[in-house]
């Protein structure tokens, strides 16, 4: 059986040896050179753009402006966003895009607006013979200005008549609103109420590799792109959109992908590109800077909340209230699905017969908000996760007794009214947790500026797209012999970042063909061979690529059997469905299954300095069956040390819109030195009932709920709650020193 | 970019070059700092005269005039690693153990850091506090002035258009004086400033503070001297209560600014307590750590116009004359497995090796790789037969998205090289510049042990 044992990855040796080619790398003869003009202007109306200069730039070919886009419009779940803001006059002819809003039944189409509403907005696609021709003509080109008032907070967009979005009225993308039992009544019965204001601000994703492209014909005649991505279908939907071209007629391919962590999950380069190729027939590449790379990509959503949570003196919760507010930036991105995420982690993976919960994502100046990794879920179980923790403290109990006496069990009814997946397995989470934690008690230390503390929490992760999302996978087996099968090419869309997702499926495809690996040959991610395997995103990947390689592999076999040469089958799998919820109520079943987490962290605190060092951090996942266990502690590991930096490091600053930390050495990640001293981690397999051979999802788990484990720590060590995030020294050294003033 | 790129042959050459070129022409060793600012736009281009290749001028000496001379050309990584610092400068071996990231510190000089003059800076601080001058030379003359004297204003100095650089001096310490410079930062490597701090205390034997200095950086415009706190401690024996008086006295001589990094209020409060700890520091006399070895440098100065890659020689082309060495390793040399991930020294996903030194090449001028030997990724497997550290790679899942890993690989290779036990803070000096955003770097450690065991 080749699942359960750590195959080394199939591109490591490629990438030892400096051979693995991302898309920076690639080199066609003849081919172009592209770079983008920004906006950089958070609010402003685009009077004129004067390409005069910048045409005159010796080795220039072209410059495109949204005017030359036949769809100015992109977005991942509505077409909310111009691929390029074009000028209310550009010289040429007005432009006549419009936003059209394919999921809004009324299609509010607008006239455009010629409005940048962030800094990183596209203006212009200057293409040269060479970068250095382009960089010239871009800073030749003169744009007219209107700078218009910015609404650089969610408490500023809340509080004003002025709309920044055409569609967003009130300035709010999506609400939720949840209520089950009677709140009112549940707190005003509760022993214990635990009431507290928390936020965060923004994180980049700071994948290694900035974003970059080659995009050229192929020899079918197709747009075809090679970018960095994490759904070539839906890239190449989105070109084909913008483009208004047949879907055939645009390829998309990704070469090795140098991170992603949900920061590819929208447009870059994918549609300029294309549009630039489309109309010049050759050759084009770009490559952003680190710098563009963080002006031109989403953020994770800072947010506000309120939160109240009530219990009686045995530790039983009985009712949880939130109100969450998150920043989306200007266009949804996937604002209103994160908001989704958020909703359904924010009162935790707890029973609790009482709750009211009203969220909403909020549109701003600020750069805009998207997927990264927990996808809403590290704020919600920021809040949800310090609330249990602080009742643990007025309760004066243990706070991993707390979680074992309201945790989710299979039948408990959520707060969607509806009950939890079966096959829940968070009380053996926390217990496998708990158990390594507990055999290393907190070592005292002797210097008299240092505190130490130890904290918990737990969390839950839908696995795949939810609310109703039809989700799906595709997979398409051929078999290749006479007698005895010689070789299996199995083709998938799956988009490997660096998660190790193409080991996986080789041992997945042997695994259901019950073939040696050598058999299999994967043909990966390029829309002219496979069909969607999806996103490789919301954990979900694994679980579903799972099913579709089963169920070809079974269509496959069965065919094999009927003696077809070769034996080829496409299989599309669809996990179960889930619903919308009540817009009034909440009600309904949003999630297809969830994959649990615990983790403990021992903090040491400089009370003086307030620089906070992790000592030990462990945390347990249960995955439901490990593929792969190598490739697992791997992404438990790397996705633990960016919750670390959520939690303590990565402070990403604005002002008036403005990025303050547009560069590695503003915005900071941690180095090898800032790491958990030690970081354990232990696999809990629990088989999922719902999915392919038990497995359920990691790649979120281990970094949502570092951040509230580290603040329940930093409580332990110093007797202080910190309830924003990140818990830079100069935020935890002024907390304490109020402390100290208040006491 | 930089407009011209002079490889003078003497120093008198130097000095001819710079005036000719003068107002703006400057002289580089490192060009770590001026490179990203070239790169942001926020300098204007230049000519550069690099003086890497001219001999003599790196070393550390004791002088005659008992007084430690440091070349224009020492770098953080040689100051760090120097006996004769260790013995009489404690405080600059800390600090330049702390500037940038080590393939920083293996091209960056002090010098350079000197006239770049950041107020963040941390070389300018123990300097400072170890009563160091400076020497200029011009066309004209030399002269010599306090280090304490040389700053104006917020990165400016006195040094005119046609000056270098051409000695840095201090006293050396004594058996009875003792130093240590401290660092607030918001990480643990690669960290800017947010306050530093160095103190310089001499006693008799009797144990009275018979000399006190105190440097504090990013807490003023320039680098400065807090004068009063030092005034307490003398006579003194340095006790608690005259720490605490000097630390407070220093606090109060600050005007620090809020920036992106902290506020002006943390500044002020976080002064006192880092006087404090660095002057319990230089009292106790606290050993340093083994730094991580350098390797021995395989420079030869010659001057031809070709630089050999793994091996082979690649003409540095005329088109090539305002590339960095990353660029032209990737563009015309078509070695692409050196990866960008930022372009200012700050991720480590390009570093190689020149001359043997682990460098980032985002921030070497290309045609400084005239007449030098360069080490990329693509030359670590030997035959088919992967380096052990790659192996080791592969084995203990050391690589994800593997953006990264060339860049750590190379690191590697060379910290292997010179130490084939490297001790495990070693090994996380030695990759400490180098940023991975997917692995949280616990396989990598992995597999530098793997590697050492394989080897012990
Ligand atoms: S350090 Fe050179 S590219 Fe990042
Ligand atoms: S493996 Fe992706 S950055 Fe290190």
């Amino acid at each position: 059986m080749s699942l359960g044992f750590s195959l080394p990855r199939i591109d490591a040796r490629a990438k030892v040896i400096g051979a693995a080619d991302y898309p920076g790398d690639l080199h066609m003869d003849g081919m172009l050179h592209a770079r983008i003009l920004w906006s950089r202007r958070p609010h402003a109306r685009v009077l004129d753009i004067d390409l005069s200069a910048a045409r005159a730039v010796p080795g220039v070919v072209e410059i495109f402006t949204g005017a030359d886009m036949p769809r100015n419009e992109y977005g991942l779940v509505l077409f909310d966003s111009p691929v390029m803001v074009s000028a209310m006059r550009d010289g040429r002819r007005i432009s006549t895009s419009r936003f059209s809003l394919p999921h809004d039944p009324a299609d509010r189409t607008l006239a455009f607006d010629g409005i940048v509403r962030h800094v990183g907005e596209k203006l212009a696609l200057i293409v040269a013979e060479n970068e250095e021709s382009a960089t010239r003509a871009r800073d030749l080109i003169r744009v007219t200005w209107e700078d218009l008032p910015v609404l650089d907070s969610i408490s500023s967009a809340l509080g004003t008549d002025q709309q920044l979005h055409p569609h967003y009225e009130g300035n709010v993308i999506q609400r939720y609103r949840v209520r089950r039992g009677d709140v009112d009544a549940a707190f005003a019965a509760a022993d214990i109420v635990i009431e507290d204001d928390y936020s965060a601000g923004a994180q980049e994703h700071a994948y290694l590799q900035p974003e970059a492209g080659l995009s050229y014909i192929d020899e079918q005649g197709r747009i075809t792109i090679q970018v960095a991505g994490q759904w070539t279908h839906e890239d190449q939907e989105q070109i084909a959109h913008a483009l208004q071209l047949p879907l055939e007629q645009v390829r998309v391919i990704y070469p090795a992908i140098g991170g992603a962590f949900g920061g590819r999950e929208d447009m870059s380069v994918q549609i300029v590109l294309s549009l630039a190729t489309w109309r010049l027939g050759r050759p084009v590449k770009m490559i952003w800077s680190r710098e563009e790379s963080i002006l031109g990509h989403h953020k994770r959503h800072p947010f506000v909340a309120h939160a109240r949570l009530g219990a009686t003196r045995d530790g039983r919760i009985v009712a949880a209230q939130v109100t969450m507010h998150t920043d989306a930036g200007p266009y949804n991105y996937t604002s209103n699905k994160v908001l989704g995420n958020a909703t359904s982690t924010c009162t935790g993976p707890y029973d609790i017969p009482n709750v009211a919960i009203d969220t909403a994502a909020v549109v701003t100046n600020n750069p805009p908000s998207g997927a990264f990794r927990g996808f809403g879920a590290p704020q919600g179980l920021f809040v949800a996760e310090t609330q249990v923790n602080k009742l643990a403290v007025a309760l004066g109990m243990d706070p991993v007794e707390v979680r074992r006496i309201n945790g989710w069990r299979d039948g408990t009814i959520t707060a969607f009214a509806t009950p939890v997946p079966a096959g829940c397995s968070l009380v053996k989470t926390i217990d496998a947790c708990a158990a390594e934690t507990l055999a290393l008690p907190l070592s005292p230390t002797s210097a008299p500026e240092l505190r130490r503390g130890r904290g918990w929490a737990a969390g839950h992760k839908n696995i795949g797209f939810s609310f109703g999302f039809p989700e799906r996978s595709e997979a398409t087996i051929e078999l290749h012999g006479a007698a005895e099968i010689e070789r299996a090419v199995v083709s998938l869309a799956g988009a490997d970042c660096g998660q190790g997702a193409h080991t996986a499926f080789l041992q997945m495809a042997a695994a259901a063909l019950d073939l040696p690996l050598k058999k299999i040959q994967l043909q990966l991610s390029d829309t002219a061979t496979s069909g969607s395997s999806g996103s490789a995103s919301a954990s979900r990947l694994t679980y579903m690529t799972a099913g579709a390689i089963d169920g070809a592999a079974r269509e496959a076999l069965a065919a094999w059997g009927r003696e077809e040469r070769p034996a080829h089958a496409h299989f599309v799998y669809r996990p179960r469905r889930t619903t919308k919820i009540d817009p009034e109520t909440g009600a309904g079943d949003p999630n297809i299954t969830y994959a649990y987490v615990a983790e403990s962290a021992d903090v040491e605190v400089d009370i003086e300095t307030g620089h906070v060092r992790v000592l030990n951090l462990i945390c347990a996942d249960d995955v439901g069956r490990a593929v792969n266990p190598q490739q697992i502690i791997g992404q438990i590991e790397g996705a633990v040390v960016q919750g670390y930096g959520y939690a303590l490091l990565e402070n990403f600053v604005t002002t008036g819109g403005v990025i303050r930390t547009g560069h590695l050495s503003t915005y900071l990640i941690p180095s090898v030195l800032d790491v958990p001293e030690r970081m354990h981690s232990i696999i809990v397999e629990t088989p999922d009932p719902s999915g392919t051979y038990g497995i359920r999802g990691v790649a979120e788990l281990p970094l949502m709920i570092v951040a509230p484990a580290i603040v329940a720590a930093v409580y332990d060590a110093t007797g202080v709650w910190i309830n924003d995030l990140p818990l830079t020294p100069e935020r935890v050294a002024r907390a304490l020193r109020k402390d100290v003033t208040h006491s | 970019m930089w407009r011209d790129y002079f490889e003078p042959a003497s120093l008198e050459n130097a000095l001819d070059l710079l005036a000719a070129h003068a107002p703006e022409a400057r002289i580089v060793a490192g060009a770590t700092d001026l490179i990203v600012e070239f790169d942001r736009g926020t300098r204007a281009p230049c000519a550069l005269i690099d003086i890497t290749r001219l001999p003599g001028l790196d070393a550390i000496t004791l002088g005659d005039d008992g007084c430690v001379h440091l070349g224009p050309l020492v770098t953080h990584s040689a100051a760090a690693s120097s006996e004769l610092c260790a013995q009489h400068a404690r405080a600059l071996v800390q600090a330049c153990r702390e500037v940038g990231a080590p393939q920083i510190r293996n091209r960056a000089t002090i010098a350079g850091n000197l006239i770049t003059a950041s107020p963040a800076n941390d070389t300018i601080t123990p300097l400072m506090a170890l009563d160091a001058t400076v020497t200029l030379r011009s066309r004209s003359g030399t002269r010599t002035l306090p280090l304490a004297k040389f700053y104006t204003g917020v990165r400016r100095t006195l040094l005119q258009p046609d000056e270098i650089l051409i000695d840095i001096a201090f006293p050396a310490l004594g058996a009875h004086a003792h130093s240590a410079y401290l660092k607030l930062g918001l990480r643990r490597a690669q960290a800017i400033s947010v306050v530093n701090c160095a103190v310089m205390l001499a006693r008799n034997d009797a144990g009275v503070v018979t000399d006190a200095r105190i440097a504090l950086g990013a807490v003023a415009p320039t680098i400065m001297r807090a004068y009063d706190a030092e005034g307490v401690l003398l006579g003194t024996h340095a006790d608690e209560a005259a720490i605490t008086r000097a630390a407070e006295l220093a606090g109060a001589a600050t005007s620090p600014i809020s920036d992106v990094r902290a506020s002006a209020d943390y500044r002020r409060d976080m002064t006192p307590v880092l006087v404090r700890r660095a002057l319990t520091a230089a009292l106790h006399n606290e050993p340093l750590v083994a730094p991580a070895p350098i390797p021995a440098s395989t420079a030869q100065h010659i001057h031809t116009a070709a630089c050999a890659v793994n091996g082979h020689n690649f003409a540095v082309a005329e088109s090539a004359e305002h590339k960095t060495l990353l660029r032209w390793l990737r563009e015309d040399c078509d070695l692409t497995g050196t990866k960008e991930g930022c372009a200012e020294g700050e991720c480590g996903a390009c570093t190689v090796l020149l001359d043997g030194h682990p460098v980032m090449a985002c921030l070497v001028p290309a045609p400084r790789a005239r007449g030098a030997q360069v080490r990329t990724i693509e030359s670590l497997e030997q035959g088919d037969a992967l380096h052990p550290l790659q192996q080791a790679f592969v084995d203990c899942a050391a690589v994800q998205c593997g953006y990264c890993t060339p860049g750590l690989l190379m690191s590697g290779a060379a910290l292997f090289d010179s130490e084939p036990q490297p001790s495990d803070a070693q090994i996380r000096e030695a990759i400490s510049g180098n940023l991975c955003r997917c692995t949280g770097y616990y396989r990598i450690l992995e597999a530098f042990e793997q590697v050492r065991g394989a080897r012990g």
